[in-house]
């Protein structure tokens, strides 16, 4: 079980973007998570879905990563929500009950649309 | 019937060397018929161990080492993680579920171990972690459903 590669892909759509979390965010990936998401925030786009549909392996390292990201986007007024989990990411984010605290949709229309 | 497997590795206070520790307890589980499942949540337990052992424990001093130890049967999988840290007490780690530690990065690590494998224990000194998971759910489980 070898960790599959991690990346991440900056969709711009609309007046916002939709950022593809692929592979495992495993333990380490927290400081990649973190800088590949700066450029993110810096642009200042109407809003922000993580689309996790392809995202395989998370853990608190990367949760947290997430978090401090939510709290930055919050910070500058943008919506940011997740979208298409896989189940078992699902059940992390419940678990963790970060779905909770960030909005999470089932897809990323749906997101774009909640959001 | 498969042989066990038990391993010993003293490691580095450093995340990639610790990840090796944990691409070798998966492959030694995978040998054994542990579902999909319980493989993300072994993975995902070790990550929280040793994240936990280097960052908090070790405080990522490359003096310091953490030692792995592990075996794994047809029945379960339990490793030990113990790092050269002064401890911690599990019990007064906040709960990172309440609404008031949501929004916080940190603290979520004793938790997800806690909810993913089936027995956790720390030593007295709270320096060692350790953990099993079984095969096929815990026999009591089984003989609850039963």
């Amino acid at each position: 079980m070898a960790p599959l590669p991690f990346t991440i892909n900056i969709e711009p759509r609309d007046n916002g973007a939709v950022v593809h979390l692929v592979g495992d965010a495993s333990l380490v990936q927290a400081d990649f998570m973190r800088e590949a998401l700066r450029p993110v925030r810096e642009q200042r786009y109407a809003w922000v879905v993580l689309n996790l549909a392809e995202l395989m392996f998370i853990n608190s390292l990367g949760l947290g990563v997430l978090v401090a990201f939510y709290k930055g986007m919050l910070s500058t007024g943008t919506p940011l929500s997740l979208a298409g989990p896989t189940d078992r990411i699902d059940e992390v984010l419940q678990t963790t009950r970060l779905n909770d605290l960030i909005p999470t949709f089932a897809t990323v229309d749906q997101a774009i649309q909640g959001g | 019937m498969r042989p066990s497997i038990d391993q010993k590795l003293v490691l580095e206070s450093r995340l990639d060397d610790v990840s090796r520790a944990e691409e070798a307890i998966l492959r030694a589980a995978e040998g054994f018929d542990f579902s999909e499942g319980a493989l993300f949540a072994i993975k995902l337990a070790l990550e929280e161990a040793l994240a936990n052992a280097v960052k908090h424990g070790n405080a990522c001093d490359p003096s310091k080492r953490v030692t792995v130890e592990f075996d794994v049967n047809e029945e379960r999988l339990r490793v030990s993680i113990e790092d050269e840290g002064p401890g911690f007490n599990p019990e007064h780690v906040p709960d990172p579920t309440l609404d008031e530690n949501l929004a916080k990065p940190n603290g979520r690590g004793v938790m997800l171990i806690r909810a993913y494998m089936d027995e956790v224990s720390f030593n007295p000194s709270g320096n060692r972690v350790t953990m099993s998971k079984w095969c096929r759910g815990r026999p009591s489980d089984s003989e609850s459903d039963a």
